[in-house]
């Protein structure tokens, strides 16, 4: 699975900790999803995709 | 950063615990001694890592524990058990050969199951690519 996590954070201009904090994780989780080293709960996945304003399929792709 | 603290504490009071028992059993520095030395400094290495992490966490106003650090916990306790038991086949195996006290040698099998915990984390977190 990879995530379009990176072009959008550039997007919003949001740094990985931003990103974290919003979500409520760890910076290096946001690192491993952006490698797509790790695969998040649907929770986490959706709430990403909230922050972006945006589906979760249109942040994750299968 | 309560429990960083704690865990700080208890590393501090493993340490202390060991180093008394050390002078006090007037164990030496041969093998097995600084075996138990080196086993001790490895524990207290793995303490203060993550009492760091925590207040790094803390300082960054991220939590200390996310879904993914709680999954790398949980894989590093399933790859310890599995190593520790083959340690134990070990220690049964050379009881025989090696003149120690039998509580002696369960305490450093305990010890011995924490280094391994400590290593399985450190590989988990560090070395292994992927967290799925």
């Amino acid at each position: 699975m990879t995530s379009r996590i990176r072009e959008l954070r550039a997007r919003d201009n949001l740094t990985q900790l931003d990103l974290a904090r919003k979500v409520g994780v760890r910076r290096e989780t946001i690192v491993f999803l952006e490698k797509g080293r790790y695969n998040p709960s649907l929770k986490l996945a959706y709430d990403i995709a909230q922050v972006f304003g945006m589906k979760i399929e249109e942040v994750f792709v299968f | 950063m309560r429990k960083a603290i704690i865990i700080a504490v208890l590393a501090v009071l493993v340490l202390g615990t060991m180093i008394i028992w050390f002078i006090r059993s007037g164990a030496t520095l041969d093998f097995g001694g600084s075996s138990i030395m080196v086993i001790q400094f490895v524990v207290l290495a793995f303490a203060i890592l993550v009492v760091v992490r925590r207040m790094k966490s803390a300082k960054q106003k991220v939590p200390a524990e996310d879904e993914m650090s709680k999954g790398i916990l949980r894989k590093g306790a399933a790859t310890a058990y599995y190593v520790s038991l083959y340690m134990w086949l070990a220690f049964m195996f050379f009881e025989e050969r090696i003149d120690l006290e039998r509580s002696t040698l369960i305490g450093a099998g305990i010890l011995g199951m924490a280094v391994i915990y400590a290593l399985s984390w450190i590989y988990h977190s560090y070395i292994r690519k992927s967290h799925d």
